[in-house]
């Protein structure tokens, strides 16, 4: 359903053209979950931003994004809108910044649904969003949609936005590091409601983590990304046993085990 | 765990920090909403010189409660501390401060907010060696040389700016502050928490050899368990103010006790690892 073929992104940085992206191509399917592993500044993030076109000023994108068939990067002023409120949603580390602090995350929830579907009355849409919450283990949905965002703890945040991309009928997740500001176990149930959400509404998932084993854990294929590329694809348990790459074979190495104490910088 | 010394204390062989029935309690919210929240609760544990003994919990479990008490920016409620032979806490002034800062020292979590962005590096060392020690301003900068050389950074990074440096850089600046009055106990909350897997691995093979050969005591405050293994002789794991476990690395990791451990453990990801719901705690429910 979406498929980038040699996306390459540069900005303008003062001294000549920086690259940010380069010769990145991956494909989703309906219904997949692709993990994108990587450290910070290895271009995750930027992905799944050009897949929304939501890059920084002066940036060039070159190459193609295919959502369904169409082109995304030809997308006129409507067109683009329809895509972000109506096929794709994006949850990131910090829920708080999705939502208005100042309106009830009732709100959030209703406007989210009409502008994905115009003409949802506002009753529907309310019970819509009641029903959902209720879906992703929020206890009280009523009390859920009177509090405001301050008044919800980051877990229960998190919740209320994958609730809201459900909500709206999206397609496709882009998930950027949903989970890391977020404790151990919270976290595991987090990614259980989101798998659970995924599954009943055949959504696709786009799943952005520094976490190598969560990605493979919790998605069907991985893109392992450094310095703007893609240097190894393929199913999250292969890639997680026996990585290729150097630079994946590095990172699988350095992750902490609990079987064992590490050494210090002369024994290592 | 030891509780108590048997022989006779000597400043070599007793505990560098022995924490006995400590307690904390905030008051949080106002007019209705106004209750109290006791971060830390009774908490006893000992650690015993040129060890790590890392606190391992999430969220609001009070481990960097328990870390300010024993540096005595947080004054506790009940209970005594020892840090390095020295009770926390009981005289103040700026001698008191000076001998103090031999004790313990601490690293934090975010190298970028703990260092003062239009300064070179060097002077968070040579700030800290001007208040604590009586060395002139050419000790002061040799000192800092060798401090940097320590951690593992070069000369042309003394005069750098905190952004010209990258976050392992960063915090290996802060490292270097936090040896420089020489203390027994450095407390290192979340220190490798914020970086890159591959560079969180370098920083802990510097502490590692740091602890080593400066013999060095470590209360290492993390929420990952993996990061506790790599560093850690004993844990000591805290759930909403109280130890629900305490005993050696292998011990702790290796078969846990309480339900709660457990837990944590089942809820690191890990090959072959699947996300779980649980039944909700009605105690963690917020708003």
């Amino acid at each position: 359903m979406l498929e980038l073929r040699n996306v390459d992104v540069t900005v303008n940085g003062g001294s000549g053209d920086v690259p940010l992206l380069s010769e990145v191509s991956l494909t989703v399917a309906e219904g997949e979950a692709l993990g994108i592993v990587g450290e910070s500044g290895s271009g995750k993030s930027m992905t799944l931003r050009t897949v929304l076109r939501m890059l920084p000023r002066g940036a060039r994108t070159t190459g193609s994004v295919a959502y369904r068939g169409e082109d995304v990067l030809g997308y006129g002023r409507d067109q683009l809108r329809r895509f972000r409120a109506a096929e794709v949603s994006m949850i990131s580390q910090n829920p708080q910044a999705a939502l208005n602090p100042v309106h009830p995350i009732r709100t959030y929830m209703v406007e989210g649904i009409r502008a994905a579907r115009p003409g949802t009355g506002g009753a529907e849409a309310l019970a819509l969003s009641r029903r959902l919450l209720d879906q992703v283990g929020i206890d009280d949905p009523d009390r859920c949609l009177r509090a405001y965002p301050h008044q919800l703890s980051g877990g229960m945040l998190q919740r209320v936005v994958i609730s809201a991309a459900v909500a709206r009928g999206s397609r496709l997740l882009l998930a950027d590091e949903p989970t890391t500001a977020l404790d151990v176990t919270t976290q595991s149930e987090v990614m259980a409601i989101l798998e659970d959400c995924r599954a009943e509404a055949g959504m696709a998932m786009v799943f952005v983590t520094h976490d190598l084993d969560l990605a493979a854990a919790t998605c069907d294929r991985v893109a392992v990304m450094s310095r703007g590329r893609i240097v190894e694809t393929g199913p999250a348990a292969q890639v997680l046993a026996s990585p290729e790459h150097p630079y994946t074979q590095m990172l699988v190495r350095s992750k902490p085990s609990l079987d064992r104490r590490a050494g210090s910088e002369e024994v290592a | 765990m030891s509780t108590a010394q048997d022989a006779p204390p000597e400043a070599s062989t007793a505990p560098a920090v022995v924490v006995d029935g400590v307690g904390k309690s905030f008051v949080v919210g106002a007019g209705r909403r106004r209750r109290t929240v006791e971060a830390v609760r009774s908490a006893s544990f000992t650690i015993p010189r040129g060890t790590c003994l890392a606190v391992v919990g999430e969220s609001g479990s009070g481990k960097t409660t328990l870390a300010r008490m024993l540096l005595g920016l947080e004054k506790a409620d009940a209970g005594t501390m020892t840090v390095n032979g020295a009770a926390v806490g009981d005289r103040t002034g700026r001698r008191e401060r000076r001998r103090r800062s031999r004790d313990i020292q601490m690293v934090f979590q975010d190298p970028q907010s703990a260092l003062n962005r239009r300064l070179p590096v060097r002077v968070a060392v040579t700030e800290v060696l001007a208040a604590h020690t009586d060395l002139d301003a050419r000790g002061r900068a040799e000192r800092c040389a060798e401090l940097f050389e320590a951690v593992g950074l070069a000369r042309e990074h003394l005069d750098a700016l905190p952004h010209e440096l990258s976050g392992g850089q960063r915090q290996r600046v802060c490292i270097a502050r936090a040896l420089a009055p020489a203390p027994a106990v450095v407390v290192l909350d979340e220190a490798v928490s914020a970086l890159d897997v591959t560079v969180q691995g370098q920083i802990l093979a510097l502490l590692e050899r740091l602890r080593v050969e400066n013999g060095l005591t470590y209360l290492f405050i993390t929420h990952d368990l993996a990061v506790a293994r790599q560093v850690a002789d004993s844990i000591v794991v805290m759930r909403r103010g109280e130890i629900v476990e305490a005993g050696t690395a292998d011990d702790v990791l290796g078969a846990p006790q309480h339900p709660y451990t457990r837990d944590l453990l089942d809820s690191a990801p890990r090959p072959g690892w699947k996300p779980r719901r649980r039944p909700v705690d009605p105690e963690a429910v917020g708003a």
